[in-house]
Formats: C-alpha cells, sequence, structure tokens
C-alpha cells in the first residue's frame, strides 16, 4: 500500500489524486476490517447551514462515499429522515458510545442560548449552547467546521445582537478547526479520513491542519505576476492584481488557489476578490471585502 | 559602498531619468486604456526605483552601512536572530510627520497608506497584508503601537520590512 | 380533547424550525411555526462598507445564498442609481438561476423524498421509526437510486454556478450592475455542457418522479391547504427581448 504521506512523481500529485489516495486507504482497511466504522454526528448550530451543503458539493470522496463507507452518520438536521423526538432520542443515544462530532455553526449565548433552538428534549428547547457543552464534551474528536464554529465567523459579527462564539470558547479541549465561510469539501472530507487513519493530522498553532492550511493565497495565486509589477486593476473583471480593491490573499492561509471549488473549476479569485473567509476575524477583520476609494500606486 | 558602486547608483538614477521621460511621452501619444494604465504603472515603478535609489544615497551620507533591504518573508516563522525586540535601525534624517498629516494618509481616494507605530511613521501603501489600506479591521492613517503590540509581540521584524517615511510628532 | 404535538427539529430544512399543533377530535384548530434561530443581520449591515453587504448576506442561508447577493446587488443598484445593461442582467440571473436548480434538486431529494420514499440501510441517518410509505417495493428502489443520483445533479449546479460565481455555496460573481468578471467563451460552453446533463435528470428522472409519487399520495392534495395568498417580487421577468421566463411581481 502507497504510504501517503511519501508519494513521489510520477504517482499523480494532484489534490484530487491526494485526496482518492487517503480515502482509498480508509475504505481498504474498513473492508478488512482494521477499522469499524466510526459513528458521526454532525450538529449545525447557529450559522447558515451551508457547510453541510458545501459537504454535498464534495466531488472525490463525495458525500455519498462517506455515508456508505467512511463513517455511519448518526445526525443531521439537513439530511436525517428522522425529526422531532425522534431525532433528539438518537443524538442523545450517542452519549454512551464513541463518536466524532462535527459542529458548524456558531454558538449563541445569549439568554442562556435561546437565540438559537436547534431542537425540543423533553419537552423543554434544547438549546445550541446545551448542544455544544453535552456533545462536545463526550465526543472522541471535535471538527469545527467553517467560520462560525471556529471564531464565531459571520455569525458572530458587529453587533452580534445573539452573543455568538466559537464552539472553542464553549467547549474547552482540544479540537481541529477548519476555517472557510464555507468550509471545502476536500478540507473536511481529508480531515476526516486522516483522523479515521492516521489520528489527528498535523496542526498549526491555530489547531488548523497543515495538509490544507499553510501556503498564503497570495504566495500561490495566478496573478501575482502583476502583484509583483505593480499592476492593479481599478475594477473588478480586470485580469490583474485585486490587492487594491481590497484582496485578503496575502493575509489568508489556505489552499484555494491550487485546490480551487465545486470540481475544482474555479475560486473566489477568478471572479472577484478574496475576502479572507478562511482567516480567524473574518467578517469583521477582513472588511472591506471591495474598496473603491483606493490608494495611490 | 565604495567609489565604485556609488557610481553605479548614480548611472542608475540616470537611466531612471531617461526612462521615466521615455513613459510621459508615451502617455501622451497613447489612446488605449489598457495601455495607459500599464505605463502609469510601470511610471510608479521607477518613481519607487528612484526613491530607493536617492535614499541609499543618503543614507550612504550618514553611515557608512548599508542595511540591505530584505525580501518580505512570507512564513510567519522569523529567522531567530530577526527576533530582537530592540527598536530597528531606521534612517536618521526622517521628516516630520504631525497627527494631521497622519489622519489624512488613510489610503483612501489615491492618498498613501501611512501608520505609525513607535513614533515611526510607516508607509503601507503597497504592502502586501494592507490590501484596501487596512489590516485585521484596523485602518490606515494612525498611530497603532499599541496594536502592533498586542498582536505582533516579539516580531518587531515586521516593522523592518516596512518603509519608514517620517517621525510622528 | 385537545392534543397538542410539537414537532422540534423539523429537519430536513436548511435552518431551525418549530411546528406547534393543537388538535381536536383530530382536526387541527391551531398551528403555530417558530424559526428558532437569530443572529440580526439587518443590524450586521450598519456601519459596514456598502459593497460587503453582497458577500456578507448570502451568508444568511447556506442553500440559497446567491438569492441574498442579488437581492442586495438590487439594492446597491437602486441606491446607488445604477443602470443595468440587458447582459448584465442576463447573466447574473444565469447565475442566479444555477443556485435554483441546485436548491430545487436538493429540495425534491434530500429534504422532501425521505418522507416518501425509504432509503436503503447504510447510514443510521436514513433511519425512521414511522411514517406513511406507500410505495411499492419496486418504486421505491427506483426512487432511492435517485435520491443518490441526484447528489451528483445538485453538485453540478452548483459547479456550473462556481464556473464564472467562483464557488458555491456563498459566490463571489454577483456584483451590481451583474457579475464581477465577463465570462469567456470556454466558461460559457462548460456551463452549457454542465446544463444538458442536468436537463436531462430534470426531465427524465425529477419530473417523472414527482408525478409518480403524487399517484400515490393525490389524498395530500386535500389536505392543509392554507388560505391561498401569495405573493411575489418576481423571478427571471421582463427581459426586454425575451419577456417574462418565470414569474413577474404579483399577489
Ligand atoms: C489587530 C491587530 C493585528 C492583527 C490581529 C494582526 C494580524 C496579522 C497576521 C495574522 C499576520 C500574518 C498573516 C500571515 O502571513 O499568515 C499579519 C502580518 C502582518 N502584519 Fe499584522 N496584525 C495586527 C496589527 C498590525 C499592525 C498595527 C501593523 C502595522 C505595522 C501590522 C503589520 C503587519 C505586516 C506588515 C504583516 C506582514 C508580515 C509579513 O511580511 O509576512 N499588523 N498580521
Ligand atoms: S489577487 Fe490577491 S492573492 Fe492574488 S496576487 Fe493580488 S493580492 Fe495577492
Amino acid at each position: 500500500m502507497i504510504d501517503p504521506h511519501h508519494v513521489l512523481p510520477p504517482e499523480d500529485m494532484s489534490n484530487e489524486a491526494i485526496v482518492r489516495r487517503l480515502t482509498e486507504q480508509a475504505n481498504v482497511r474498513i473492508q478488512n476490517g482494521q477499522l469499524k466504522k466510526k459513528k458521526l454526528v454532525w450538529l449545525e448550530l447557529t450559522g447558515c447551514s451551508g457547510n453541510i451543503i458545501s459537504l454535498m458539493n464534495g466531488f472525490n470522496p463525495n458525500l455519498e462515499y462517506m455515508l456508505t463507507l467512511m463513517v455511519d452518520l448518526v445526525y443531521s438536521n439537513s439530511l436525517m429522515a428522522a425529526e422531532g423526538e425522534e431525532a433528539i432520542e438518537r443524538l442523545m443515544s450517542v452519549l454512551d458510545e464513541e463518536f466524532i462530532l462535527a459542529v458548524e455553526g456558531a454558538v449563541a449565548t445569549k439568554n442562556n442560548g435561546l437565540y438559537n433552538v436547534i431542537g425540543r428534549w423533553r419537552g423543554k428547547p434544547f438549546t445550541a449552547l446545551q448542544a455544544a457543552k453535552m456533545l462536545g464534551e463526550k465526543a472522541s474528536h471535535v471538527i469545527a467546521v467553517g467560520a462560525c464554529a471556529v471564531d464565531g465567523g459571520p455569525s458572530a459579527a458587529k453587533p452580534n445582537l445573539a452573543e455568538c462564539v466559537g464552539l472553542s470558547d464553549i467547549v474547552k479541549r482540544p479540537m481541529i478547526k477548519l476555517p472557510g465561510c464555507p468550509c471545502h469539501p476536500d478540507w473536511f472530507l481529508g480531515t476526516l479520513a486522516h483522523l479515521l487513519m492516521n489520528g489527528v493530522p498535523e496542526l498549526d498553532n491555530m489547531d488548523r491542519p497543515l495538509l490544507f492550511y499553510s501556503t498564503l493565497i497570495h504566495d500561490r495565486c495566478p496573478r501575482r505576476p502583476f502583484f509583483d509589477k505593480g499592476i492593479f486593476a481599478k475594477t473588478l473583471g480586470e485580469p490583474t492584481c485585486l490587492f487594491k480593491l481590497g484582496c485578503r490573499g496575502p493575509v489568508t492561509r489556505v489552499d484555494c488557489p491550487t485546490r480551487k471549488w465545486d470540481g475544482y473549476v474555479n475560486w473566489p479569485i477568478g471572479a472577484s476578490t478574496c475576502i479572507g473567509c478562511s482567516q480567524f476575524g473574518f467578517p469583521d477583520k477582513m472588511g472591506p471585502f471591495i474598496s473603491y476609494d483606493i490608494t495611490r500606486e | 559602498m565604495n567609489e565604485n558602486e556609488l557610481e553605479l547608483v548614480r548611472r542608475q538614477i540616470q537611466l531612471t531619468f531617461d526612462e521615466i521621460q521615455y513613459l510621459i511621452r508615451m502617455l501622451y501619444s497613447t489612446k488605449d486604456y489598457h495601455t495607459k494604465n500599464l505605463t502609469l504603472n510601470q511610471l510608479w515603478n521607477k518613481v519607487s526605483l528612484l526613491h530607493f535609489l536617492t535614499n541609499m544615497l543618503d543614507q550612504q551620507q550618514i553611515s557608512s552601512t548599508v542595511t540591505p533591504t530584505l525580501p518580505q518573508p512570507s512564513q510567519p516563522a522569523p529567522p531567530s536572530h530577526m527576533n530582537q525586540t530592540t527598536p530597528q535601525t531606521v534612517p536618521q534624517n526622517l521628516p516630520t510627520i504631525t497627527r494631521e498629516q497622519l489622519a489624512n494618509a488613510t489610503g483612501r481616494n489615491g492618498n498613501p497608506a501611512y501608520v505609525a507605530v513607535g513614533g515611526i511613521v510607516y508607509d503601507v501603501t503597497n504592502n502586501k497584508a494592507w490590501s484596501a489600506a487596512s489590516h485585521f479591521g484596523l485602518p490606515a492613517g494612525k498611530d497603532l503601537t499599541a496594536e502592533f503590540a498586542s498582536c505582533h509581540a516579539g516580531q518587531q521584524w515586521i516593522l523592518s520590512t516596512l518603509k519608514p517615511v517620517g517621525r510622528l510628532v | 380533547m385537545k392534543k397538542r404535538v410539537v414537532i422540534n427539529p423539523l429537519t430536513r430544512i436548511s435552518g431551525f424550525m418549530e411546528i406547534d399543533v393543537m388538535l381536536e377530535q383530530n382536526k387541527i384548530i391551531e398551528v403555530k411555526t417558530t424559526g428558532s434561530i437569530f443572529r440580526g443581520f439587518e443590524q450586521m449591515m450598519v456601519g459596514r462598507s456598502p459593497f460587503d453587504a453582497i458577500y456578507l448576506t448570502q451568508r444568511i442561508c447556506g442553500i440559497c445564498s446567491t438569492a441574498h447577493s442579488v437581492a442586495s446587488s438590487l439594492a446597491l443598484e437602486d441606491a446607488l442609481g445604477v443602470q443595468v445593461t440587458a447582459l448584465g442582467r442576463y447573466l447574473r440571473d444565469a447565475l442566479h438561476c444555477c443556485e435554483f436548480l441546485q436548491n430545487h434538486i436538493r429540495h425534491t431529494y434530500q429534504y422532501t423524498i425521505p418522507d416518501y420514499v425509504k432509503l436503503p440501510d447504510v447510514s443510521s441517518i436514513f433511519k425512521v421509526d414511522h411514517g406513511d410509505f406507500r410505495l411499492p417495493q419496486k418504486v421505491n428502489e427506483q426512487l432511492a437510486n435517485h435520491y443518490f443520483e441526484s447528489l451528483r445533479m445538485s453538485r453540478l449546479a452548483h459547479q456550473m454556478l462556481a464556473v464564472i460565481g467562483g464557488k458555491a455555496p456563498h459566490n463571489h460573481g454577483v456584483f451590481v450592475g451583474g457579475i464581477s468578471t465577463p465570462p469567456n467563451a470556454d466558461q460559457i460552453v462548460r456551463m452549457k455542457s454542465i446544463l444538458q446533463t442536468i436537463t436531462a435528470f430534470i426531465e427524465e428522472k425529477m419530473v417523472p418522479d414527482v408525478y409518480l409519487i403524487a399517484k400515490y399520495y393525490d389524498d395530500y392534495f386535500h389536505m392543509g391547504k392554507g388560505p391561498g395568498n401569495l405573493m411575489s417580487y418576481g423571478a427571471f421577468d421582463r427581459y426586454k427581448d425575451l419577456g417574462t421566463l418565470y414569474v413577474d411581481p404579483l399577489v
């Protein structure tokens, strides 16, 4: 078997190939019984439920593959057939077992969490805050998926009326953080595959897997030669560097330029500025996203 | 720098002037929007180069050691010898910049983007981390000494990658 | 005897909702629905750079993000007095249509079908303890297969969006005046090719599937009818050359 960490050309080194190798390996081990399908709980908390939509956009591996071959998904507000009490019972039943917890969305803390009720349990509202605490403490691994779960993200944008915070402010324990708005399906599925096969991937000082979050967008950007020559776009749609318009590529570390999105066809800077959605402090600290009263050159 | 090198710099300056004149003539003769833009950008590059070269000469007159301008490190981990907390050597003959002037250098509407840290005003107009003249929610045109200290403690090297343009008074 | 039924979470929607029903002699006498999430996006816009609204409002909802960017850009055009060219409108609406396709396919299969179709026992999320399943086994099997096939289709719809929108959800393409970067021939033909695959799926599978379910559940047409007051702001409407392709604004 190929060790995914030590693959050299002429093996295919594309992003797709790397993710495929990782997942294929996991699959082999599941089939020969080395691995048992772990349970996965996907909690949607205070956010747009867009990370699960993004997960459905995964090409290789895709959602079907994850559902059938990687993990046993027990709870997902967007996908599960059960509803109401039955759904919440399912959620509670995993507490006695080993499970991986993936959380998208921030945690609304105002009024004891009542700004986001995710269900009803024993006749009482079950808040995002309660869910985060309860499941976060019991899970074998916790993955914070998307900007909101990592540090509050858009849900915590000023003036933050719901008093949203990131998951790590509520659940004090080691966790893997996958910022991005939304999180790229490969970032999640690649991390999950790594977790299943080789344990927690190597993380940077902000708990992000180095596998995906290590290189500045700006250092891999196809518009970079224009930056170096000082040729800047004055409006969107010009093919030159978007720096003057507010591009946050120079402060954002993630592999968008080489990975690309939605079946690897395009990426934000292919259309407009990078808004730093994978950098902490998004969106407040990444504004203005697009600005026309620009500096002199 | 020895005499030879000095001569080289002077020749370079002369050459740049010639190029600038050429570019200006070019600007007059073209009507195409994109060529114009391109020429303007090149002009700006040349002016930066001039700025750099004249600065180099200035420094030469003050002290005979020249601190080489380092390429901006893009990895967050700086080499340890750059991690010192003593202030970097900044040119002595910087012009003074008032708080009012600083407040105008917001980087908006064609103004340059300046920020002050520890009494020195730096030009961040074309610094990669300051797109749209803002950096992690901080606008240019301000004294950001406290913010720098809280966000970049122990990363004094960052300042040495910036271009000092004046002393805040 | 009154009886109260509360359903929360109402799963298979994008967001959070509670349904609170009061029954008397098997007749519904009162219903309350509650959206149980509040973030306050209106207040977030205050004091922000206006163009940021196009990208930030998308974060309201993951499945319909493009709609919010379109709405924001329309509002900004109104405020700035920008006249959009016909081409700008077509391009932006084409992008919006991709979101519609994605949304409708996922709504039909991922959000609705599990109420009528028993899904295979491959994952715990497909388990239900009760339900009103009436489809014969063969039909059920066919629709369950389409459930998985549809995942590919909705994915392609988002891919089509990303070709000019940069990424999806939360695109970077919609902007004041139309879209941010004009597409080239390569991108247009790529979108057209994807569209062909999706169209075939919708015409050959999705639409017939909906009719099939309707046949087995025809009594549902007479249950829970609302007052019938509907309102539309219009979409893909009143083009200069093509007229209205979808709906005009009406009440
Ligand atoms: C709110 C306070 C601040 C925060 C949170 C912050 C955060 C950051 C971060 C995270 C980076 C690294 C980006 C990366 O390469 O991954 C960075 C780089 C940088 N920061 Fe700040 N910063 C702050 C204040 C300042 C101030 C006041 C200055 C003014 C001089 C400044 C100047 C820079 C520069 C020049 C870089 C680029 C360094 C390089 O060349 O790699 N920062 N900042
Ligand atoms: S477009 Fe953005 S990321 Fe690309 S070179 Fe310019 S500033 Fe850097």
